[in-house]
């Protein structure tokens, strides 16, 4: 009996995959090893979306999912980019499953790399930042977000694509796929929630010099006023001043909707105070 | 697969005058009654309601009432200004289509203004109901399984009021006020100019809701146990809370890492956190007022 062996049975019992009783010979492993049961009631407090009760992990714990994401994202990787093959774990493939197009699944998936996230930023603040694993974590994270947020941001449901985009916040954009889905919904999506959110994203983002020139066309041929308004919001406050007059031009020319037309009156004047 | 189409050509109903409304009913049976399912309606005139309840098949009501011809050239209007809007909207891009001729209507009477047309159609517990370029108004009445998911594009016409539901809403009208009782939610909503109502008896932790409206009030109810976080982004209306948390700013006036570029908020976001907080819920209106209230 090895480790591996009960948190793959604990993560398909919670998966659904499976519903075998947990065997004399597991019940006995982990009795003997607390560490292991440490794991296994974080590994079902994140399941359970309850990051409020998971206990701190150990170094071993953060050490297995560093190794459980490394394992992740290679499998998930494209095969020209694949560097070094590694064995594939049970629990990896399981993971790489839940990457998969099935909203349950990818719900799961999400419930993992959000805790995860969770869990690293209380390191930050707990651990001192000399430890190389921890920004390596980090990216690894960073990295699986934005795989998840382009599969929520392609969901046909407006709520699982507004999870997609608050994954996408998580990460900095610089994901070039990422980049162009949100810009791709921006410009089409049918529900303003999403759209809003998706310049909010923006707005947070040291991204945005790449995407002005995008943004001003759309901002300037935009039939939606709300989101036209936090269009104009953002890049006359965010982008840089070649941006703010290269759309003040163009707005200038336009006939805008009185209440956007009064909205950038507004920042304009505020900006100037 | 299941499908019913109903076409009603209502010159051939002599008995029936054309203010005059008909009633039909259906109960539909699901491919599997034990799996959850789901109901997504797409209409252009007309109401819909959906209630959920324990029953396992899809009753469903439809009233058809045919327009009036005044409706019908209002109608016509508004259909004329989307299809304006659609193309404002994306005349920047070239689609290659040539510009449509003009053509003389004299002498010609429009036949269309007289048939309806509504499709009901059932696969793999996903039914769907349409019924877009009809000239009468649909009132729909639907019963689904508590736990269905529920999709509904009103483009002109009444309300859409939804209750007793456990699966994710969508919901998007025009010119309909939005009504939904008794929700978990998720749930996405908008609307134009009406207002959105919301009675929350739990909030889905899965992923987050949000009711837009532009000009419309929005009246939410929380449960006393609901956790979440409520998020109000309005511009010019007010907001007025029953909660016993505060609502405070989420955003303020940023400064860049050498503080030559400030971010300043006109129309601000505030948030309240409730019972600890928990998923998102967003209230976003230009000019309406929102209120949220505890149950």
């Amino acid at each position: 009996m090895k480790q591996q062996d009960v948190i793959d049975w604990k993560v398909a019992q919670l998966s659904g995959h499976q519903n075998v009783p947990m065997s004399t010979e597991m019940a006995e492993f982990i009795a003997q090893n607390p560490m292991v049961e440490k794991e296994l009631a974080f590994i079902e407090s994140f399941w359970k979306h309850e990051p409020e009760n998971l206990p701190q992990p150990s170094s071993q714990m953060r050490q297995n999912f560093y190794s459980m994401l490394d394992e992740a994202k290679a499998q998930i990787q494209p095969d020209d980019v694949k560097t070094e093959a590694k064995p594939r774990l049970k629990f990896i493939g399981i993971l790489s499953g839940w990457l998969a197009p099935n909203p349950v699944a990818q719900f799961s998936s999400l419930a993992i790399v959000f805790v995860l996230g969770m869990s690293i930023s209380r390191f930050d603040v707990d651990s001192a930042p000399t430890q190389p694993g921890l920004a390596k974590l980090e990216q690894e994270v960073s990295s699986l977000s934005s795989l998840v947020a382009i599969s929520m941001l392609q969901k046909p449901s407006a709520s699982e694509r507004l999870t997609g985009v608050a994954y996408s916040s998580q990460t900095d954009l610089s994901d070039p796929n990422l980049s162009a889905t949100l810009i791709g919904l921006l410009e089409n999506d049918k529900s303003t929630a999403v759209r809003l959110a998706i310049i909010n994203t923006m707005r947070e983002s040291s991204r945005l010099a790449d995407k002005e020139q995008s943004l001003i066309e759309l901002a300037v041929n935009e039939s939606n006023p709300l989101v036209q308004m936090e269009l104009c919001r953002l890049l006359l406050i965010n982008g840089t001043s070649e941006t703010q007059r290269t759309l003040l031009e163009q707005l200038k020319s336009m006939t805008l909707h009185d209440d956007v037309a009064d909205f950038i009156r507004e920042i304009q004047s505020t900006s100037r105070a | 697969m299941t499908k019913f189409t109903l076409a009603l050509l209502l010159l051939l109903a002599p008995g029936m005058s054309l203010a005059q409304s008909v009633e039909k009913k259906y109960s539909l049976e699901l491919t599997d009654p034990n799996q959850p399912m789901s109901l997504e309606v797409e209409m252009r005139n007309g109401s819909v309601s959906v209630e959920g309840y324990s029953g396992k098949n899809v009753e469903i009501t439809a009233t058809i009432t045919p327009l009036s011809q005044k409706e019908l050239e209002a109608d016509e209007n508004i259909h004329r200004r989307h299809k304006q809007n659609i193309k404002q909207r994306y005349k920047s891009k070239d689609h290659g289509e040539p510009e449509k001729k003009t053509r003389s209507k004299t002498g010609l009477k429009s036949v269309r203004n007289a048939t309806m047309n509504l499709e009901i159609e059932e696969s793999d517990n996903e039914v769907e109901i349409s019924s877009e370029f009809s000239t009468s108004r649909i009132d729909l009445v639907v019963k689904v399984p508590s736990t269905s998911a529920l999709e509904v594009e009103l483009y002109k016409g009444g309300d859409v009021i939804v209750s007793n539901l456990s699966g994710p809403i969508e919901i998007e009208t025009w010119q309909g006020d939005i009504v939904a009782r008794q929700i978990s939610g998720p749930i996405v909503a908008e609307t134009h100019s009406r207002t959105i109502e919301v009675e929350f008896a739990s909030l889905s932790k899965e992923n987050p809701s949000s009711l837009t409206t532009y000009s419309g009030d929005i009246d939410i109810t929380l449960g006393n146990k609901l956790a979440a976080k409520v998020n109000v982004q309005n511009y010019q209306g007010e907001i007025l809370s029953g909660l016993d948390e505060e609502f405070v700013t989420t955003e303020s006036v940023k400064r860049n890492k050498k503080g030559n570029k400030q971010e300043i908020v006109v129309g601000g976001q505030v948030s309240a956190v409730v019972n600890g907080g928990g998923q998102e819920l967003s209230l976003i209106t230009y000019s309406g007022d929102v209120y949220v209230r505890k149950q």
